[in-house]
């Protein structure tokens, strides 16, 4: 005699199927389900003892405590510009740079490489030459970042003041054309990173 | 009453600054809203609104954790735990199921996944076993309150995934296509979880009577 799969028997304790036949003719299975009754009921007898009352609030306390800790989740497009800004000026560096080691005359008379140049005005703004019009991500990168002044990023927290985008942006030509020369030695010429 | 006060020694100057309280006060009617509204609400950076769900659901949060390791201290560290996963993951909250529902998810995965610092007394039964007493001799029922801590513990020695169908079912009344969207697996396999859980349970609970 085959008796009833666990499946079954868990379903008729529960109510979800009713007594089957079977159980008028097996008392093992009878024997189980009555079992399996008992445990169920039991088992939902036993409550969880009841903390303090002062549980409760210090439980909320210590979470608000744990989520001030935490980034506020937001949407929208200000938190992505809080990323982007500062992704977008190192990458502006990086690419100063690259561009520094493959476009840089070894001819100690030139006072600027064509890709970057200083401005003779004074606010610190760094501008960047178009030398790759066909290379459609640098432009990007390179207006967004030039439309960001760096003492402005700075005092917003966006840039550390010691980052090496401030660096890059303060170098001599002197100090640039060293800089490209190191670069060019530890990269392919003519590639960008 | 002045912000801050001086007062001068001798070599030294020392400023007592009173720091006004900066905690924001929670928007008035946030309270009011549902659990859906609650988590835009959090979203878009409403000040109390996370407090307001922790508020509706840590009690039925902080049973889950405790039927699952049977003692507060653990439970407590869980519960704190659950939230603030809730809380890093409220951006994933899509509204399929109900908020409670995916506390429960990220409880059951919290305790499943966390070794308790206190473990039980007895050793885990092999989940892979189970009593089979149809052969057998009946068994005398069982005396209800004077097993409840008895139980308790037993049921903090099940299996893993036995114990979660268990308590899931059991204490928190889940239907078994709901423990198995929040466990991952099917129906049937909840179905046979909760069944050797039972009888598990019932297998621990008389070795302790001996």
């Amino acid at each position: 005699m085959s008796h009833l799969s666990p499946e079954e028997l868990l379903d008729i304790a529960e109510g979800a199927r009713p007594a089957s036949p079977h159980l008028a003719a097996c008392e093992p299975c009878r024997r189980q389900l009555h079992e399996l009754r008992a445990v169920m009921t039991s088992a939902a007898e036993v409550d969880v003892p009841e903390p303090s009352p002062l549980f409760w609030d210090h439980l909320s306390a210590r979470v608000r405590e744990a989520v001030a800790a935490e980034d506020l989740p937001t949407d929208g497009w200000f938190s992505s510009w809080r990323v982007l800004v500062p992704i977008a000026a190192l990458a502006a560096v990086v690419l100063i740079a690259v561009l520094a080691a493959t476009h840089a005359q070894p001819a100690p008379s030139q006072t600027s490489t064509p890709s970057v140049a200083r401005s003779a005005a004074a606010d610190d703004r760094v501008l960047l030459a178009d030398t790759a019009s066909d290379n459609a991500p640098f432009a990007f990168v390179a207006d967004l970042a030039s439309q960001m002044q760096m003492d402005a990023a700075e005092s917003a927290g966006l840039v550390p003041g010691d980052a090496a985008d401030h660096a890059v942006s303060h170098l001599s030509d002197d100090e640039l054309r060293t800089l490209a020369e190191l670069i060019k030695a530890e990269m392919p010429a003519g590639r960008a990173s | 009453m002045p912000g801050r006060t001086s007062g001068k020694g001798q070599g030294w100057t020392l400023t007592v600054v009173r720091q006004e309280n900066t905690e924001v006060a929670p928007d008035p009617g946030i309270g009011e809203l549902n659990d859906q509204e609650l988590v835009a609400a959090c979203l878009a950076g409403r000040a109390g609104a996370f407090d307001v769900i922790v508020e509706r659901h840590r009690r039925s949060v902080y049973q889950l954790c405790y039927r699952f390791v049977g003692n507060h201290e653990d439970a407590s560290d869980l519960s704190q735990d659950v939230f603030l996963r809730a809380y890093r993951g409220l951006r994933n909250f899509r509204g399929q199921s109900s908020l409670g529902t995916w506390l429960y998810r990220i409880g059951v995965n919290v305790c499943l996944n966390r070794v308790s610092i206190k473990r039980p007394a007895n050793e885990p039964i092999d989940e892979h076993r189970h009593v089979d007493t149809r052969n057998e001799s009946p068994v005398d029922g069982v005396l209800r309150t004077e097993r409840a801590a008895r139980v308790r513990a037993a049921v903090a020695q099940l299996p893993r995934k036995q114990r979660a169908a268990l308590v899931l079912r059991i204490y928190h009344e889940l239907s078994h296509q709901e423990i198995a969207d929040i466990v991952g697996s099917s129906v049937g396999a909840v179905k046979a979880n909760v069944f050797h859980a039972l009888q598990n349970l019932k297998k621990l609970i008389d070795e302790d009577l001996v």
